[in-house]
Formats: structure tokens, C-alpha cells, sequence
């Protein structure tokens, strides 16, 4: 969104919603109440913060940066019950049905089992299709942990998905 | 299939609905005014100007500071019902900036509470802080609220030792307690002649998972520390739903948002509670 348009709220919400949704969700794993929490969170923060929000160059990436900083900020506070594991991510189906569980593993139940860190750079480098520079810039860390994170995340992926076709690009 | 292939694939099969824009956006402008609100009364100190008007009366109420503990509570199974848990809006949540708790920062977190709940005017802010040289985390706050009624005070103690159990007891008049689906037991009842003939208590008893205590209660009557307690209105100020959504909110922890902490600093008039 070009900078100096004349956007009110009520317009940014209707056109980042949908997104914001969709990467709500991936950051929390596919919990619907978790990500309907942190959308709110973020909105109160841009309607608080608008008359900086508007003057933004991108109001929608400053939206977009908000939610992901809201969620690393709200999982460092959750820290001491965190628990991430290495199991498999499969669905609650899977465990019961006859399919061939491997074709029903469910990747927004792999990235809830990465580390919140690692799930919002996988979901920055490839869902929002940002670069390393760019994911760093929006997560507040360094290029070097970007990497270092998206490495090993790729790796777990990889592990759960061995049908997952990486682009050479994820493993830079 | 490659990464945002695959993600975007399971994404369309969860998100079939989308999100509510008109709720987002009606919930962002309501909790991000009182938000606004307490910021600008935390930087410009005084009273949380926004939140107060009307009278401040004269008297400086203390009441007990452990109000709404007493008694032995018994869980009452017949009593218990599963039922939803409506967490109140509110326009600050607990995975905000936090500090340790204050008894200014409890009262200030109350003033918010209540404006979540009620547009009355309120006065005279008591509060009790955590007594880190005892090891005692718990804090208590207690604010007039005058409404066209006549004044009355609302109570809030906040209680970290666990052990707590909740549910009703036969002490307890028009007692209700539910199991809400987060493994909290909510308990609402009323006390009458507790401190004074013709003195209502309506309190709302919140024992969490976690293990802290948080009760509410609003009153029918003001206190005079050292002279007793007056009933200044038939019923209490506020219903058992605004008491229970005062309880309910998330940020009663040990540590209270930054916010609240920041606003209790100019609070006024305010009184420290007696040990």
C-alpha cells in the first residue's frame, strides 16, 4: 500500500484481515481462539499507535510486524509452559484412521510443535515470501539467526514431510 | 509439493470461515480508547481523568483487606455446571508489558476493570501491595463507585497461596458456581449483615487452574476505617455479570500490566491499606 493514501482504520482492517488472519493462524499453530486473540491484540496496538500507523510508509507491513512482534512478546511471557516437541504432527484423525498416516500429517500441527521463534521465521520466509533480510529487520533479530533458525526448522519439516519439495532458496 | 504449497493447502481446509472484520475492528476501537485513555492518564498524571468524573466524597473508606475470604468454602457438587467462559474484552491483556503487582497498580487495574463494566464515576482508591519481604505476593484493592443509586464500594482480592477449592457453601445466599471449560470454578453469592444489619455483599469467586483467587464484590454500603460501615443503597452497585466479568479478566497476576502500574503512580486520591 502506497504511503500517504488516504486509509482509514476501519479500510486497513477490512483489507489486512483476511491475511493477518491466515498468519495468525500459522503462528499459533492452527489454534483459532489464539489467533482471533492475537488479531485483536494487534489491532488495539494500530488503532492506539494510528496517527503513526497512517503516516507509515506500508501501514499493512507495519500491521503485519506488529501481529508477528505481539506473538513473540506474548509467547516470552508464556515461556515457562513451554513445550515443544519432536513428535510427529499428525492430525487427531490419523491416529484413528486406515489411511497411510504420512499422507495425513498436517503442517499447521508440525510448525505448532517448532519453537515459537522458529515458527514465526519459517512463516515469514515462506509464507510471506519475506527474505532474510526482511525477516530479520521484522522479528528483531539478527540475518545470521534467521538462517540459523530456518535451518533447523526446514530440517524438522523435512523430516515429517518427506514429500516436501524445497526450493534451494529454503536451505540458504 | 513444495513449503507454502503444502501450508496454504492445510490453511484452506481450517480457515473456512475467516475472520469477523466487523467485531475486529468494533473490539479494536473500544479497547484501544480505553487503552488510549489510560496511557494518556498514566503520562499526564492526576486521576484517570476519563474515568472518573462526578464527586469525590469526603470519606476515606478502608474495609477489610482480606474482605471475601472468610469462612470455609465448600465445593458444592450439585451446584457445578460446565458452562462457557465469556472472557471480557478488555483493553489491556495479560501477555501485555507487566511489572510486579502495587497496590497503587491494583487499584488502577481495577478503575480499568470496572469502565469495562460500568460508565459510573469512581472515587477514593484503596489498595494493599504484595509483601515481598513476607513472601506474600497477594494484593487487594477497593474504589467507590457512585452511581444514581448512591455510592458504594467495589472490592477486589487477588490470592497467589493455592490450595483453593471455590464453590458454594452455606454461608452463601443465591450461591451459583460453574466449571468453566479452562478448569476455572467461578462461584457467585451474597452475603448479608456480614458488616453491618442491612450491609449486601454480591461477591464473584474466581479460583483459576493456575491456582490464584481472585474475588470481587460490590456492596451496598461505604466504610469509614475506625467508625463502621454505612449502607448507603439498597442493592449493591453492580450486578453478579459485572462482577463476574471484573473476575474474569486475565491480567490479575502477580505481575499487572505496565499500564495499570503506570497509571496507579498518579492516582488520586489514594489511600495505602493497613496491614
Amino acid at each position: 500500500m502506497p504511503a500517504g493514501q488516504d486509509l482509514g482504520f476501519d479500510a486497513l482492517v477490512r483489507i489486512t484481515a483476511p491475511a493477518l488472519h491466515r498468519t495468525a493462524l500459522l503462528l499459533t499453530g492452527g489454534d483459532h481462539h489464539l489467533a482471533e486473540d492475537l488479531m485483536q491484540g494487534t489491532y488495539v496496538k494500530v488503532w492506539v499507535a494510528w496517527k503513526q500507523v497512517s503516516r507509515a510508509d506500508d501501514p499493512v507491513a507495519y500491521t503485519r510486524t506488529v501481529l508477528t512482534r505481539t506473538f513473540l512478546s506474548h509467547r516470552r511471557l508464556r515461556r515457562s509452559s513451554e513445550r515443544p516437541t519432536d513428535e510427529l504432527g499428525l492430525s487427531e484423525s490419523s491416529a484413528s484412521g486406515d489411511q497411510d498416516p504420512v499422507l495425513r500429517l498436517d503442517m499447521l500441527d508440525a510448525l505448532r510443535r517448532l519453537t515459537p521463534k522458529d515458527r514465526a521465521v519459517v512463516v515469514h520466509r515462506y509464507w510471506l515470501d519475506r527474505s532474510v533480510t526482511e525477516t530479520a529487520t521484522d522479528l528483531a533479530l539478527s540475518e545470521a539467526v534467521v538462517r540459523t533458525r530456518s535451518k533447523r526448522a526446514l530440517a524438522r519439516l523435512r523430516a515429517q514431510f518427506t514429500d516436501l519439495d524445497l526450493d534451494p532458496r529454503e536451505d540458504s | 509439493m513444495n513449503l507454502r504449497d503444502r501450508i496454504a493447502q492445510d490453511l484452506d481446509r481450517t480457515d473456512q470461515v475467516g475472520p469477523d472484520i466487523a467485531r475486529l475492528t468494533a473490539q479494536a476501537r473500544s479497547r484501544g480508547k480505553r487503552l488510549a485513555l489510560l496511557r494518556r492518564a498514566a503520562a499526564t498524571g492526576g486521576t484517570l481523568v476519563a474515568l472518573t468524573i462526578g464527586a469525590v466524597l469526603v470519606a476515606s473508606p478502608w474495609n477489610n483487606p482480606r474482605a471475601g475470604t472468610e469462612g470455609t468454602v465448600a465445593t458444592d457438587p450439585a451446584t457445578h455446571a460446565t458452562s462457557p467462559s465469556p472472557r471480557p474484552s478488555s483493553p489491556v491483556r495479560a501477555e501485555d508489558e507487566t511489572g510486579p503487582a502495587t497496590a497503587r497498580g491494583a487499584a488502577a487495574a481495577l478503575v480499568s476493570a470496572l469502565s469495562d463494566v460500568t460508565d459510573s464515576p469512581t472515587s477514593d482508591y484503596v489498595g494493599q501491595g504484595p509483601r515481598a519481604e513476607l513472601g506474600d505476593s497477594d494484593y487487594y484493592a477497593q474504589i467507590r463507585l457512585e452511581d444514581d443509586g448512591g455510592p458504594a464500594n467495589v472490592e477486589i482480592n487477588v490470592q497467589f497461596d493455592g490450595g483453593f477449592i471455590g464453590g458454594c457453601s452455606e454461608t452463601m445466599d443465591e450461591c451459583r458456581s460453574a466449571r468453566l471449560p479452562d478448569g476455572a470454578t467461578i462461584t457467585s453469592y451474597v452475603l448479608t449483615g456480614d458488616k453491618a444489619p442491612g450491609d449486601i455483599r454480591s461477591v464473584a469467586e474466581l479460583v483459576r487452574a493456575d491456582g490464584v483467587r481472585v474475588v470481587v464484590a460490590a456492596t451496598n454500603s461505604i466504610t469509614r476505617p475506625g467508625v463502621g460501615t454505612y449502607v448507603t443503597r439498597p442493592e449493591p452497585s453492580l450486578t453478579g455479570d459485572q462482577i463476574r466479568s471484573i473476575a474474569l479478566q486475565e491480567y490479575w497476576n502477580e505481575e499487572l500490566p505496565a499500564v495499570f502500574l503506570e497509571a496507579g503512580k498518579t492516582l488520586e486520591p489514594f489511600r495505602a491499606a493497613a496491614s
